[in-house]
């Protein structure tokens, strides 16, 4: 028993050590997590794909049924339709949600029309609360980079922080480490917007540090990503300001926003496929 | 062997629901795998607890986590911590687990508030005990009262499979 004792605790003590390895190495060494990852991925990805199809399906179908309810009292207390043609009527309005969804981001992609983007879909989130990670379908392969940033439904959504072959992970702008340089679109006057953990539930995001210095920045103001962020493209629509407040200093301002996109339901997603340095080469090079 | 395919098994299985299907709901999330480890080193032992909370830690922070190992760390202790009380108390006992679960997700989310919040600034601990680290522990609790049942009607099946095959071998010699 007591050999048994002093197994259990020699094990404890090398997990534990591979363990704070592990957190050492990968702290310091960012390139051994992406063997590390894509090792892993190559197991779970395609699970998560065949999961989320499963997920996706059902999801239509529950909306499905919920319009198939609505549908089928109005057909009995109508027209007393048979039932094959109530069966066709759900699935066509199964089909109509989806067309919704993909015109909303056709649309969007006409509104950028100097980016190319890509379509994807979002295959798992980042289990816990405490971070606003994602998963896509689309990687490497399919011409997905580190740093591209994603849209969806009307404006910026976050930025590509890893890629594997098949899948890319994705951090959101309302993640709580997330730090986007930004300006009010009127004034072109510079801030910065984090994502907050605390105030996500009120579906608003925080900025700080706007030098508003002519007194003309107001709430409903649409702030865009700056030309002087590092890895965001300018010109994307971030969000609306829905709380302005000045700072103790006098010389800043900060508030929420209220994000252009549509975080509560995130199903599909666009990935620009210009990273902020190449599309600036390409920029220039046209400008020649 | 059989306990560990099905556990390997489990393990997947909540994984892939949490990643794939809770976190849809963009809701507090109960701690699916916080709730298996703690299941397995009460109804395994310390050894059983610590693997499981290892490779269980560790697939959480391989998919996601920008630093690997500090959920595995985290739940190879708590597998330790609930391995030490596998066969003081019955196994029927829910409360224990449940308990254990309780404790042990308020203490995972606190440490990882503080490494991961915290540090960064983040100080108004009462809004965040209260919006996430709590609901989240009591969810995790009233989770495992199920998930533990479940768990022990399936561990119970496996352990009467396996003595009523020494027991006709015994009868056999």
């Amino acid at each position: 028993m007591k050999d048994f004792f002093r197994k259990d605790r020699h094990l404890f003590i090398a997990l534990a050590l591979i363990a704070v390895g592990l957190i050492l190495t990968t702290a310091v060494y960012r390139p051994g997590l992406g063997i590390l990852n894509s090792a892993a991925s190559r197991l779970i990805v395609p699970l998560e794909n065949g999961i989320n199809l499963i997920g996706t399906y059902i999801t239509e179908k529950a909306d499905g049924f919920r319009d198939n309810a609505a549908l089928a009292e109005e057909v009995r207390r109508l027209t007393e339709e048979n039932e094959s043609l109530q069966a066709e009527r759900a699935e066509n309005a199964q089909k109509l949600l989806e067309l919704e969804r993909l015109t909303a981001l056709y649309e969007l992609d006409q509104e950028y029309p100097d980016y190319e983007m890509i379509g994807a879909r979002v295959i798992s989130k980042e289990p816990g609360n405490w971070y606003q990670r994602f998963k896509i379908n689309k990687g490497s392969e399919d011409g997905v980079a580190v740093d591209m940033n994603v849209m969806t439904g009307g404006g910026l959504c976050g930025i590509v922080y890893q890629v594997g072959p098949h899948w890319a992970a994705v951090r959101a702008i309302i993640d709580d480490e997330s730090n986007v340089s930004a300006m009010v679109a009127d004034t072109a006057d510079l801030c910065t917007v984090t994502g907050s953990l605390i105030d996500m539930d009120d579906g608003v995001i925080l900025f700080y540090g706007l030098r508003d210095a002519g007194g003309l920045t107001m709430i409903g103001d649409r702030i865009i990503t700056s030309g002087i962020s590092e890895k965001f493209l300018p010109g994307l629509t971030i969000g609306y300001i829905s709380e302005l407040t000045e700072d103790a200093n006098n010389l800043t301002k900060s508030g929420k926003l209220i994000p252009a996109a549509d975080f509560r339901s995130l199903r599909e997603v666009l990935v620009i496929t210009a990273v902020k340095e190449s599309a600036e080469e390409e920029a220039a090079e046209e400008g020649q | 062997m059989r306990h560990t395919v099905t556990w390997a098994a489990a393990t997947f299985i909540a994984y892939l629901a949490e990643t794939c299907i809770l976190s849809r709901t963009g809701t507090v999330m109960p701690d699916l795998l916080l709730i298996l480890v703690v299941s397995c080193g009460f109804l395994h032992g310390k050894r059983a607890g610590m693997l499981e909370g290892f490779f269980a830690g560790l697939l959480l922070d391989l998919f996601f986590g920008e630093t690997i190992g500090l959920t595995a760390l985290l739940y190879l202790i708590l597998g330790y911590i609930s391995g030490r009380l596998c066969g003081i108390y019955f196994e029927q006992y829910v409360r224990v687990p449940v308990l254990v679960s309780f404790a042990g997700s308020l203490a995972v989310n606190f440490i990882i508030y503080f490494l991961g919040f915290f540090s960064r600034g983040r100080i108004r601990i009462p809004a965040y005990f209260l919006r996430l680290i709590l609901p989240k522990a009591a969810l995790t609790a009233l989770v495992c009262i199920i998930v533990y049942k479940l768990i022990y009607l399936v561990h119970h099946r496996l352990d009467e499979a396996v003595r009523s095959r020494k027991h006709t071998t015994w009868l056999k010699d």
